[in-house]
């Protein structure tokens, strides 16, 4: 098989075009440069072709920097010395520190140990789980084509954003839908899923909530993300109440919400 | 450190910051996906360095928006999303998707030919070798502008590199026209 077709040679104004694409394919181009640009795809053989081969281009030369990147990181794990199986650090620690405290301490630095042992332990726990249940929820409304096909609608955009997470991008864009659609339920769960991936946790909650009431399809993710927001921001009573509520039907969050209850409870 | 002197360095492109991140988290990191997920230390390491390079990608590429969360927490983050996509690729772990997450299985599917074509544009990239690799690289890998990749590679002043950049592009698709995988 050829890498490229050959037949398509020797354009006209070829760094030009070069130039538009890149632009294309960065997406620097406005709406409206977007459309000209597709109604020339369609219409300009030569074009299509270079198009083509300049995003198979991008791609090839990002593929090798990468594994050039990825042989330096294994050439680095291989001058470090081996990861001992066991515990994990933070219990280590714990240990270190309690026999220090036992040896050297007054009372007060002993107070002072503990206190600071419980708050950070209770900040690694935290965010321990957080991340161990947390991952942005799948863009299901306008799943992104791998194919040619190229966003046009401000709200298939606004998918694309998202599950490109450009998130900045696609507040913007989920602003304008949830006013132009007062509250739809997937724009807002989108919308509260943004703030959520961007670390504006108050937010999120505050959509989340509102949603919460009104909500039909989402019920269940809603309460699992809201609940993940109150865990993140220390409010262990709040994020207990909507795994509970998880729990109490059947569904496919049942599992890790129990799951993730427990470690709370347990903590 | 925090992610402006962090994005700040790993930016001016010296691979000891990148390094040094690597090395700061390991251990943590390791033992975390290690317990979390059951899976040997060979497997985690892999599944540690596509996360460093995630991160890495994130931030030439100006990704980074939630400064809010720390660099441990948004490393482990990546983290789990690349275990699952390792894992599925693999088809070594066979995890229980729910309706929305066979959707993103199915975006994920490798594609064997798609492989073979980039490993096939690796070797055209050899061919065309330096400095015309090195400027291509730097310019959409590592997202250099045309000053920087000027003086990264000796080239008089950025409008030089700029149409160097071109005529590379255009000879390296001069060989791939050429080249049979």
């Amino acid at each position: 098989m050829r890498l490229f077709n050959r037949k398509y040679r020797g354009m006209k104004k070829e760094n030009a075009d070069i130039i538009l694409i890149e632009k294309y394919l960065e997406g620097q181009l406005s709406k409206k440069e977007i459309k000209e640009f597709e109604e020339r795809l369609k219409e300009d053989r030569y074009f299509r072709v270079l198009v083509h081969d300049i995003k198979k281009l991008v791609k090839g030369i990002e593929f090798s920097a990468r594994q050039e990147l990825l042989n330096k990181l294994k050439k680095t794990e291989k001058s470090l010395p081996a990861i001992p199986e066991g515990r994990t650090p933070r219990v280590i620690k714990l240990r270190r520190l309690k026999y220090a405290v036992a040896v050297a301490a007054t009372i007060a630095l002993l107070a002072g140990s503990i206190y600071t042992i419980i708050i950070s332990r209770d900040q690694s726990l935290k965010e321990d789980y957080f991340m161990e249940y947390y991952a942005p929820y799948p863009n299901i409304i306008h799943p992104v084509q791998r194919a040619e096909e190229t966003p046009m609608t401000d709200e298939e955009l606004a998918y694309y954003y998202y599950e490109s997470e450009q998130y900045e991008k696609a507040l913007e864009l989920f602003l304008k839908l949830n006013e132009a659609t007062g509250d739809s339920e997937s724009t807002l769960f989108y919308l509260a899923n943004i703030y959520m991936a961007i670390g504006n946790y108050e937010e999120a909650i505050e959509n989340f909530t509102i949603l919460l009431n009104d909500s039909v399809v989402f019920k269940n993710q809603t309460r699992w993300y809201l609940g993940l927001c109150y865990l993140e921001d220390g409010n262990y009573p709040n994020a207990q109440e909507q795994l509970e509520k998880i729990t109490e039907t059947k569904n496919s969050y049942n599992e890790r919400a129990e799951e993730l209850l427990s470690k709370i409870k347990n903590q | 450190m925090d992610w402006s002197s962090l994005i700040r360095k790993i930016k001016s492109g010296d691979y000891l910051e990148l390094e040094l991140i690597y090395k700061k988290y390991r251990v943590e990191f390791v033992k975390w996906i290690m317990k979390s997920y059951k899976c040997s230390g060979e497997d985690a390491k892999d599944v540690y360095q596509q996360t460093i390079i995630t991160l890495y990608e994130n931030i030439v590429n100006d990704k980074i928006q939630n400064f809010n969360s720390s660099i441990k927490t948004y490393l482990f983050a990546i983290g789990k999303n690349k275990f699952y996509a390792t894992s599925r690729d693999k088809q070594r772990f066979h995890m229980e998707i729910d309706e929305s997450m066979s959707m993103v299985a199915q975006e994920t599917e490798t594609n064997e030919e798609e492989i073979q074509k980039l490993k096939g544009m690796e070797k055209s990239l050899g061919i065309l070798g330096d400095p015309c690799r090195k400027i291509l690289e730097l310019y959409y890998y590592h997202k250099k502008n045309m000053k920087e990749i000027a003086d990264v590679a000796g080239l008089k002043n950025p409008e030089t590199a700029k149409n160097m950049k071109y005529k590379c592009l255009k000879r390296l698709r001069t060989i791939c026209q050429n080249e049979v995988v």
